[in-house]
This record gives C-alpha cells, structure tokens and sequence, in this order.
C-alpha cells in the first residue's frame, strides 16, 4: 500500500536535483556533496579520483541510511582550490578515463572478435569453445541453461 | 591526454570471447575503478525480462505466481534494449509497443500416460527481436512446468526493460569473476594454512597472467592493485562483449549525470540553501 517503486532504488524523478552541496560551517574549504539515487559504485569511484589530488586533504564517502538510496561524499581542501572545484575535476577526469577505456576496449574487441566462432555456427557443430592465441581456456562441460536461485529482491550490493 | 604519465595509461586485453563469456585484464586503473566496472555489469545493465503474466488458464499443480517466478527469470533476446523505453519513460498508460513486448503461451497436454513439458520455446513473441533465446535447434528450451493430461496453462505475458537493480532478473550476467594479485603480493588478503600455504591453496588460473614475486622480495606496502581480472559469464540474453559496452556506456551517463548536478547547483562557495529541495 505505502510501499515504495521498486525503481525507486536508482530513479530520480525528471526535474528532480542530483545534488546537494551544503558548505561546512566551521572548517574552510569543506563541503558535503549529497548525490540522489546513487550507491557505493560512484560514491567510491569520485573519492577515490579526489584523494588522487594534492589539493584535497579530505576526501570520503558514506551511505548514511540503507533505505535512502543517497550518497554522501564530504571533501576538505588546501586554500588553494575549493570543494566544488575539485569535485568538479574529478568528474571530469572520470569522464577522460572511462572514454579512454572504452575506445580502448573496442580496440581490443575487433582483434578479438577476428578469433571467435559465432554462436550460432559453433552450437551447430557442437565443439569446444574457442581457443584465443594460445591462451589455455579451462574445459567446460555444456551446461543447461536455467536461472536458478533469484528471489524476489533486486541485485543489492553492499560490497 | 596529459591525465595520464605516458607509462601508465589504463589498458584492457581481451583473454578469451566467446559466445557466452569474455575474459580480459583491466591494467593501470584504481581498484575503485574496476569495482565499479564490476558493479555495473551486474547491477546496471538494461535487459528485457518478462515483469506482468496475465493467467487466462491454469489447471497445472503449480500455482500461479509460481509459474509467473520461472517466466519473469527466462531470459529474452537484449541485443536490441536500447530500442525500447523503459515502462515509467513512457507516455502510456500501462504497456504499449513502445516499452514492452508481449508474449503468448498456450499449452494443453492431451496424451495419455505421460507428461508433458511446458518450456521457452512455447512462449511466442510479438517482437522478433525479443524473444527467449535458445542454443540452436538442438537446444529443449527451458522447462517452466509439466503438464498431465487435461492440464492446460494459458497465459498473456508482458516483457519490460529494468534493471537488475530492481529485479535479480534483468541482471544479464550469470557470473562476474573479479580477481587482482593472485600471489597476494599486496597482502589484501591472508591465508588459513595447516602446514604449506602452497600445497593448500593452490594458485588461481589469472596467476600465469600475473607476476610471481621473487623469493627474497621485500613487501612494498605503498604497493596498489593496478592489474585487474574479470571474467565474465552472460545468461545468454546478450553478448558478453556488449554487457562490457553497455557497462561503460552506463558508466559515463551516471558521471555525466553528477556532473549536470554539480553544474546546476549554483550554491554560492559560502553559506545560502541550494534554491530547492529535492523531495
Ligand atoms: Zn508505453
């Protein structure tokens, strides 16, 4: 009756602020960044990018509330620079790195696939799976395909 | 591109592709990144997955909401999600053609003295593009029920996009291998011995990709995971290559998204309440 979408999880409603960003108080050059409708995923990955610069001399996430699908992310800085500036570059930098390792990936996959035998040709003939430049690929006996297990729940990751 | 030294630009090399799973090395990233990789692929990907079963019949043993379960986890055909809308971005009411697929099953076992089985391949699809996948003609489909004679099942289904967020089903991936420093050079890790710590755990299959430590190596402990192995298993729903693409695709939109939020939030740098609450 009350209960909530299940998309509620990971959906901002449009029109909705992705962000919150509330300045400290008492320290200088602190803030808290409060991002709706995200997980350990992104909270992790901008801390991470933010502890990489010299400017920033705090940086750390936190779920405050497993029913509140918000993250946290408070970050301190030198005089230099500001909070908003430095989160501001790490996002950018992100974007830089997982652009790259995409054109990278395709890169890869056009050699790779150049080595694969389509799925349909290979269920046809029914032999082992392909062996890719020399790399010992593990013998796997043909399996059923069934789901098994999956309750009732989503995928809830707190790892 | 200055962001990264010219020795440590981030690398993928694909290990193994094939029809049902990929296995590659992720180098000269942060964990952080990896994890999220990871995290994405499991939890984020868009798939189609059967979400309302309408019962016009039923007069097999197991009961309804049973038989609903084993249709919603059947996977269909993903390739083609992108095409469709996600049901709560549609303009409709319910379902329409625009974010959701329908599929058919009607069933009714007339022999005498055997039982007979109710799988995938009885589910017939609206959409050619989304339907349940088999493994060629060989492939018996899934089982989703046993029929005796006179049972029949008769049901309308309705296939949405969504994530394995919201559901365990739309999650395309059946395994997501994730693995870095198999020698546990770093020592993340530490290990329960009786006697011999290499007699009793042995090493895994991404040690011959990796770099054994030397026998007098000093343990470096600024030393940080940069070398990063996946191996991928899909559910058959869609490629492994594409659940890699997707991943970062979904990736990037979600950074870009923080980003737009960050940009539209035009908070002074001291003091004043953003202009608006969220909820
Ligand atoms: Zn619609």
């Amino acid at each position: 009756m009350n209960a909530p979408d299940r998309f509620d999880v990971f959906y901002l409603p449009p029109g909705s602020q992705k962000m919150k960003i509330t300045p400290d108080t008492k320290v200088q050059n602190a803030a808290t960044f409060e991002i709706f409708r995200e997980d350990h995923t992104m909270g992790n990955v901008i801390r991470h990018k933010l502890l990489q610069e010299p400017q920033v001399i705090f940086a750390g996430y936190k779920i405050p509330h497993p029913l509140e699908h918000n993250v946290i992310i408070r970050v301190q800085t030198t005089n230099e620079t500001k909070p908003e500036a430095m989160v501001a570059k790490a996002l950018n930098d992100l974007i830089t790195e997982v652009g790259y390792l995409r054109a990278k990936f395709m890169e890869d996959l056009g050699r790779a696939r150049a080595l694969v035998i389509p799925r349909e040709q290979k269920s046809m003939i029914e032999q082992e799976p392909q062996i890719m430049q020399g790399i010992q690929q593990p013998t796997r006996e043909p399996t059923n395909t069934s789901v098994g297990g999956a309750g009732g729940v989503g995928v809830d990751m707190d790892f | 591109m200055d962001l990264f030294g010219p020795a440590n630009k981030p690398e993928i090399r694909i290990q193994e592709l094939t029809g049902e799973r990929i296995r590659f090395i992720l180098t000269n990233t942060d964990l952080s990144m990896a994890n999220a990789l990871r995290r994405i692929m499991i939890s984020e990907v868009a798939t189609i997955a059967i979400d309302m079963v309408q019962f016009d019949l039923n007069t097999s043993v197991l009961a309804d909401e049973f038989i609903a379960h084993r249709l919603g986890l059947i996977p269909l055909d993903s390739t083609e999600a992108d095409k469709i809308k996600y049901p709560r971005d549609c303009n409709c009411s319910g379902a329409c053609k625009e974010c959701s697929v329908e599929l058919n099953l009607h069933v009714k076992c007339t022999e005498e003295d055997t039982t007979k089985d109710v799988t995938s391949k009885d589910l017939v699809s609206h959409d050619p593009r989304f339907t349940p996948i088999t493994e060629g003609p060989k492939d018996a489909g899934i089982l989703i029920a046993k029929l005796r004679k006179g049972q029949e099942i008769k049901v309308k289904c309705i296939a949405k996009k969504g994530v394995a967020k919201e559901h365990a089903k739309w999650s395309p991936c059946a395994a997501v291998a994730f693995e870095y420093d198999p020698f546990n050079k770093l020592r993340h890790t530490h290990y329960w011995i009786e006697e011999d710590e290499k007699k009793e755990w042995p090493q895994s299959k991404n040690a011959q990709d990796d770099f054994p430590p030397l026998d007098d190596e000093i343990f470096d402990f600024t030393a940080k995971p940069n070398r990063f192995y996946f191996e991928i298993e899909t559910i058959g729903s869609m490629k492994p290559e594409d659940i890699v693409m997707n991943a970062f695709k979904k990736l990037l939109e979600k950074i870009s998204s923080i980003q737009m939020g960050l940009h539209s939030n035009d908070v002074p740098i001291n003091g004043r309440e953003p202009t608006r609450d969220v909820f």
